[in-house]
C-alpha cells in the first residue's frame, strides 16, 4: 500500500523521488518500448541488455521520442551527463556499444542525440553536455518541434507517477484543486483559446463551459482515445508515454465542470496502450490522485476504461457514448448536444487525448505564455503522424502555423529515393489531399479547412510520384463503406455508390459522365448524412477531384494510370537488353507467369500474370518495367 | 403553455407556432405542407434515417444568415427558423436518395411511385439489392417490435452496407406472438405473411405460428400465442379472448340489450 | 479440465446484471474461445437481461467479434493508409497465396486466420502486421514465409 499524496509536502517528496529516477547516481538504460518500438524489436534489445548487465546498472522502459523510423532506441544516461539517444540498434550494433555504456563511455556510433536544457528545462540538477554529439535542437528532426503533450514520452518511464511528478506533473492539479475555483480554472481554458485537438476544433472551454452550466447531475467526462484515422497514432504514443498527462488533465476537466466520474474510450486495436492506461489508473488510485478526496479536497473523481469494439464511427462523439452504454455505435442526431444530453441522457464532456495532455500544461504554463505558441485561431501546438513516402517517419510536435512545406521537408527531411512529392493528406478519411501548390499553408485549423481538407486528429500521410490519387481517393471511401453505420441512407448507400464508381475508374471502366456523378452524388453526401462521417465522406473524392483532375481523366479517357498502381491499367514487361536470364524472377513468379531459360532473355505471360509486382521487386538489374 | 415553450416558425411562407421540441415536420403536417417520409410513424419517436424528408432550412443569428439542408423528421423547432420544403435542391437530393434507394429495393411500389413524381433514374446506380426484399432498412420494424411490442424478435445485424434486419439464430420463432406490427409499420411491403390454414406464415422471419379457433364460430383468428399476450395486457374474460372479433362483438351486443 | 460452460460462466460472473457491461463481456468471451458462440450469446442476453436481438446486434456490428471459430494464431494485415500506400495490399496477396485462404477465413487446420484490419497504429513502420498482439513492421511479401513459421512450430507466448 502506497502513502496517499495530501500535501505539498508529500508531493514534493514525490517530485524529488522522481528527479532521482530520471537522474540516479547510477548508469541508467531506458529502452524505447512504445508500439512502435517493441515491432523493431525493442524487447529483444531488452532482454539481450539484461543478460549482460548485473544491478549496478539499472534497465526501465519509456515510450516513443516520436522518430520511429530510428527504433529501437535506448536512452543511456551516465551520471553528470544529459541523457543521450542511441537508435537503429542491433544485436552487433550492442556488442561494441553495451560494454562502452557500462563504463560510463558515450560513444558516437549509432548515437542520436543529448536531450539538454531544453528538455529538462524547468526540472532536475544541470549536467554537463557531451562533446561532439548532437544535441536535439541541432537534429533537424526536432529542430523545429515544440513539444507539450508529448513532452515526456520517450523520457520517462510511462509507469512511474515518480518521474511524471518529477516532471512537474501533478503540480497543476494541486494547484487547481487548492487554489481556483472551477469557473476559475474553465476561464483559464477557455482564455487559452485551446481548441479540440480530435479534428473538430471546437473551443475547448467553451465546451466545458456549456457543460458546466448544463442542469442535470452527474455530469461525466470522457476521453476519446478511439484513434481511427487510417494513418495516425499520436494518442496512442501519448498514452504509451505518458498515460498519467491524461489523468490529471482529465482530473482537471472534471473539477472544471463538477464530474465525479470519467470513461476512458480506447481502441481493442492498441493493446499495449490499454494495459498502459490499466496500470497508470492503478497506480493513481494507489497515491490517491483519482479516488475519494484527492489531496485532501472535496473533490472526488475516478475514471473507469471501456475498450472500442473495433468501429471507425465510434470516434463519433455520440456512437462513442453508445459504445459504452453497451449499445450498436450509431450516432444520433446531435440537435441537443452532448454537453446537454450526452452519455447516459446526462451533460457530457468529450475530448480527445490530445487535448486532456494539454490542460496540465495550460495550468502550469497560464494561459497568457500558451497563446504564444501558435497563431491568432489555433493556439498551441500539433502533433502530427508524418508517415509514408517520407525519410522521417514519426511523431511531430509543432508550434501552430508553422507551414506544411516545413513539416514535410525541414523535419521530415523529404521524399525518400529522389522520388517527387504529390500530396500530403490530412485529416483521415474524413480530410483531403493537399497538393505542391499549397505547401506553404500554415498549419491552421481555418486554413486547412479552405484547402479542402482539415486538421483531423494529425495523419499526415505524404504521397510521391508512384501514389495514384484515384486510387487513394478508392481506398479511403473503400475505407468508410466499411465503416458506415448504415443507420443513413445517404452514408450508407451513397458511399457505396462513391465507391462503385471510383473501382471502375480504377479498373478503366470509368466513363466520362462518371465524374459529374461523383460530384453530384458528394453534394448529396454531404448536405444529407445524418452525422460527420457521411457529412466528410466525399472529401477525399472531391479534393482530389480538385487538384488531381488530369490524373482522373487519364483514367477515364486514355485508360491509364500515371502513376502505375491501378493493376488493370498496367503491364509489367521485361527489358531484353537488360535481362540477364538470371531467372529470379521466373522462380519467384507465384502464378508461373514467366517463361524463359538459361542465358535467353526472360518474358512475362500475359495471360497468367496477375500484376503482384513481385518480379518487379525482385528483378536485381532493373529489367523489368511497368507500362 | 408560457411564451417561452412555444417556437414561431416559417414553413414554405406560412408562419405556425409549435410547442418547444416540435419537429419541423409536425409543423408541416399541421399546416397541410406534404413532405414525403419512409421511415416516419406517428406511433414511434422519428429517427432520421431515410433522408426522405430533407428540407432546406435557414435562421438568421447574430446578423448572419446560415442555410442548411436537414432530415424535417428529426429537427427541433426554434424560432425565427424558416423552411423552405420543395426548392429546386432538395428536389434534385430527393431524387438521388431516392435513386439511390431503389438501388437496394428496386421493386418497391413506394419507391416507383416516388421516383415518376421525381424524375428519379433507377439505372444511374449499381444494385445493392439481395434480391430477397424491398427493405430499405428504415428501422421501423425493429423499433416497433422491441420498444412497443416489447417481443424482441428481430434485430439489426452488422453495419453499412453489409446491414440487415434479422431474427437471429431463429429467435423470432420462439419470441413472436404474431402481432404483424413489423408488417404494419413498414414503408415499403419488405415483410411477408400469409395464412396457409391453420397456421400464420410469417416468411420473412421463418416464423409459423398456430391459430386459435374461435370458440363459437371455430374459425381461426388469431395465433394462438397472441391471444397469450393479450391475456396479460387487457382484462377481458379469458372465454371472451378465445372467440374471434365478430362472434365478440355478438356477445357484447347481447350484454348490451 | 475446466469445461466450456464453466469458463464462460466465470467470464460472466465478473460482470453485474448491467446492459454497460454488454461490450466487455463479449470481449472477454471473444479473447477466451475465439468467436462467440450462439450458446455464449444466449447465456450474455439472460445474464445481463438483455434481449438476443439487441446482443446479436452488438456481436455483428463491432469488427472485433467473430460468430465464426477463429484460427488459433490470428494474423492482422494492416490496411491503414501508410501501408496501403507502402504496400500492405501486397501482404495480404501473399498470405492469402501462401495460406491459402481469403480475407476473413481460417486455415481447415485451424492454425492462422487472416484478417485485415484499419491502422493498427505502426504507420511509421509501414506496411504493419500484427499476430495474437505482436506487432511486426517494414514487413516484406518476402518475409511472411519465415514470420509464419514461427508459428507453425511453436505455440508462440509473447
Amino acid at each position: 500500500m502506497k502513502t496517499k499524496i495530501v500535501t505539498k509536502e508529500d508531493l514534493d517528496i514525490l517530485n524529488n523521488e522522481g528527479i532521482h529516477h530520471i537522474f540516479p547516481d547510477k548508469i541508467k538504460l531506458s529502452i524505447q518500448m512504445g508500439t512502435c518500438g517493441k515491432a523493431s524489436g525493442a524487447e529483444r534489445i531488452y532482454h539481450i541488455i539484461k543478460n549482460k548487465i548485473n544491478t549496478d546498472i539499472l534497465l526501465t522502459s519509456t515510450g516513443c521520442i516520436g522518430l520511429c523510423e530510428k527504433e529501437p532506441m535506448v536512452n543511456v544516461f551516465v551520471p553528470g551527463y544529459y541523457p543521450v539517444v542511441y537508435c537503429d540498434l542491433d544485436e552487433e550494433a550492442l556488442e561494441e556499444l553495451l560494454p562502452a555504456w557500462i563504463q560510463g563511455e558515450l560513444p558516437e556510433k549509432n548515437c542520436l542525440m543529448q536531450l539538454n536544457r531544453t528538455t529538462f528545462n524547468t526540472n532536475g540538477p544541470i549536467l554537463k553536455v557531451k562533446e561532439n554529439i548532437p544535441q536535439m535542437e541541432e537534429v533537424s528532426f526536432f529542430k523545429l518541434q515544440k513539444k507539450i503533450a508529448l513532452q515526456n514520452s520517450g523520457i520517462i518511464d510511462p509507469f512511474s507517477v515518480e518521474e511524471y511528478t518529477g516532471r512537474g506533473g501533478y503540480y497543476s492539479l494541486y494547484h487547481v484543486l487548492k487554489d481556483l475555483a472551477p469557473e476559475k480554472v474553465i476561464e483559464i481554458i477557455t482564455d487559452s483559446g485551446l481548441r479540440g485537438r480530435g479534428g473538430g476544433g471546437f473551443l475547448t472551454g467553451r465546451k466545458w463551459q456549456s457543460c458546466r452550466n448544463a442542469p442535470g447531475e452527474p455530469k461525466y467526462v470522457i476521453c476519446n482515445a478511439d484513434e481511427g484515422d487510417p494513418g495516425a497514432y499520436m494518442d496512442r504514443t501519448v498514452i504509451e508515454g505518458d498515460p498519467f498527462r491524461i489523468l490529471e488533465g482529465m482530473a482537471i476537466g472534471a473539477y472544471g465542470i463538477g464530474s465525479p466520474e470519467g470513461y476512458i474510450y480506447v481502441r481493442t486495436e492498441y493493446p499495449l496502450a490499454v494495459e498502459t492506461l490499466h496500470k497508470a489508473i492503478r497506480e493513481a488510485r494507489e497515491y490517491g490522485l483519482l479516488g475519494e478526496h484527492i489531496f485532501g479536497t472535496d473533490f472526488s473523481f475516478d475514471i473507469n476504461i471501456r475498450r472500442g469494439g473495433g468501429a471507425f464511427i465510434c470516434g463519433e462523439s455520440t456512437a462513442l457514448m453508445a459504445s459504452i452504454e453497451g449499445k450498436v455505435g450509431e450516432p444520433r442526431v446531435k440537435h441537443i448536444h452532448t454537453v446537454v444530453s450526452g452519455f447516459r441522457e446526462k451533460p457530457t464532456t468529450l475530448n480527445n487525448v490530445e487535448t486532456w495532455a494539454n490542460i496540465p500544461a495550460i495550468i502550469s504554463m497560464g494561459s497568457e505564455e500558451f497563446k504564444k505558441i501558435g497563431t491568432k485561431g489555433s493556439t498551441g501546438t500539433k502533433v502530427f503522424s508524418v508517415v509514408g513516402k517520407i525519410m522521417n517517419n514519426g511523431l511531430v510536435e509543432i508550434p501552430m502555423g508553422i507551414t506544411v512545406k516545413e513539416i514535410i521537408f525541414d523535419i521530415g527531411g523529404g521524399i525518400p529515393f529522389g522520388k517527387k512529392f504529390k500530396a500530403v493528406q490530412t485529416g483521415g478519411p474524413s480530410g483531403g489531399c493537399i497538393p505542391e501548390k499549397l505547401l506553404d499553408m500554415p498549419v491552421d485549423f481555418d486554413e486547412l479547412k479552405k484547402a479542402g481538407s482539415m486538421m483531423g486528429s494529425g495523419g499526415m500521410i505524404i504521397m510521391d510520384e508512384d501514389t495514384c490519387m484515384v486510387d487513394v481517393a478508392r481506398y479511403f471511401v473503400s475505407f468508410l463503406v466499411q465503416e458506415s453505420c448504415g443507420k443513413c441512407t445517404s452514408c450508407r448507400e451513397g458511399t457505396y455508390q462513391l465507391f462503385n464508381i471510383l473501382n471502375r475508374i480504377t479498373e478503366g471502366q470509368g466513363k466520362e459522365e462518371d465524374i459529374t456523378l461523383l460530384e453530384e452524388l458528394s453534394e448529396t453526401i454531404i448536405d444529407t448524412s445524418l452525422c460527420a462521417l457521411g457529412k466528410t465522406a466525399p472529401n477525399p473524392v472531391l479534393s482530389t477531384l480538385k487538384y488531381f483532375r488530369d490524373e482522373y481523366d487519364a483514367h477515364i479517357k486514355e485508360k491509364k494510370c500515371p502513376a502505375r498502381v491501378c493493376k488493370a491499367l498496367i503491364e509489367y514487361r521485361i527489358i531484353p537488353e537488360k535481362c540477364t536470364a538470371c531467372g529470379k524472377c521466373r522462380k519467384a513468379c507465384p502464378y508461373n507467369a514467366i517463361a524463359g531459360e538459361k542465358k535467353v532473355p526472360h518474358q512475362i505471360i500475359k495471360d497468367k500474370c496477375v500484376k503482384c509486382g513481385i518480379c518487379f521487386e525482385i528483378c536485381p538489374f532493373d529489367a523489368i518495367t511497368k507500362v | 403553455m408560457e411564451e417561452k415553450d412555444i417556437c414561431t416558425i416559417k414553413i414554405d411562407g406560412k408562419k405556425i407556432s409549435l410547442a418547444k421540441g416540435s419537429t419541423v415536420l409536425e409543423g408541416a403536417k399541421m399546416l397541410g405542407i406534404f413532405i414525403p417520409t419512409l421511415c416516419y410513424h406517428e406511433a414511434l419517436p422519428p429517427r432520421g434515417n431515410c433522408r426522405l424528408c430533407i428540407v432546406e432550412m435557414s435562421i438568421v443569428k447574430r446578423g448572419r444568415t446560415y442555410s442548411w439542408i436537414d432530415a424535417s423528421c428529426v429537427y427541433p423547432v426554434e424560432d425565427g427558423l424558416i423552411v423552405q420544403t420543395d426548392t429546386p435542391k432538395v428536389r434534385r437530393e430527393r431524387k438521388l436518395i431516392l435513386e439511390l434507394l431503389l438501388s437496394r429495393a428496386p421493386d418497391s411500389d413506394v419507391l416507383n411511385k416516388l421516383a415518376v413524381e421525381y424524375d428519379a433514374d433507377k439505372n444511374r446506380f449499381v444494385s445493392s439489392d439481395n434480391g430477397d426484399s424491398n427493405c430499405i432498412l428504415c428501422g421501423l420494424c425493429v423499433d416497433v417490435c422491441n420498444n412497443l411490442m416489447h417481443s424482441s424478435g428481430i434485430g439489426t445485424a452488422f453495419r453499412g452496407i453489409n446491414k440487415k434486419v434479422v431474427s437471429p439464430f431463429n429467435i423470432t420463432q420462439e419470441v413472436c406472438t404474431g402481432c404483424l406490427a413489423c408488417i404494419s409499420v413498414c414503408p415499403t411491403g419488405a415483410i411477408k405473411a400469409r395464412f396457409e390454414g391453420e397456421n400464420l406464415n410469417i416468411e420473412t422471419w421463418n416464423v409459423k405460428l398456430k391459430m386459435l379457433k374461435c370458440h363459437s364460430c371455430g374459425k381461426p383468428f388469431y395465433p394462438g400465442v397472441y391471444v397469450d399476450m393479450l391475456k396479460d395486457k387487457v382484462t377481458m374474460a379469458e372465454e371472451l379472448l378465445k372467440k374471434c372479433p365478430e362472434c365478440r362483438r355478438k356477445v357484447f351486443r347481447l350484454s348490451v340489450k | 479440465m475446466i469445461t466450456t460452460r464453466e469458463s464462460l460462466n466465470s467470464i460472466l460472473n465478473k460482470y453485474p446484471k448491467n446492459p454497460e457491461y454488454l461490450l466487455p463481456v463479449l470481449q472477454d468471451i471473444q479473447l477466451e474461445f475465439h468467436y462467440l458462440s450462439e450458446e455464449s450469446l444466449k447465456s450474455v442476453s439472460e445474464k445481463l437481461g438483455l434481449p438476443l436481438t439487441r446482443v446479436y446486434s452488438v456481436a455483428t456490428f463491432y469488427n472485433a467479434f467473430s460468430l465464426q471459430p477463429k484460427g488459433k494464431n490470428i494474423i492482422q494485415v494492416c490496411l491503414g493508409t501508410a501501408c496501403h500506400i507502402k504496400g500492405s495490399p501486397r501482404l495480404l496477396d501473399e498470405l492469402v497465396l501462401v495460406l491459402g485462404i481469403k480475407e476473413g477465413e481460417t486455415t481447415e487446420n485451424g492454425l492462422f486466420s487472416v484478417e485485415a484490419v484499419r491502422c493498427l497504429g505502426c504507420c511509421s513502420l509501414a506496411p504493419a502486421m500484427m499476430i495474437n498482439g505482436k506487432t511486426y513492421g517494414n514487413v516484406k511479401p518476402e518475409n511472411i514465409t519465415t514470420i509464419l513459421e514461427e508459428y507453425k512450430t511453436k505455440n508462440h507466448e509473447d
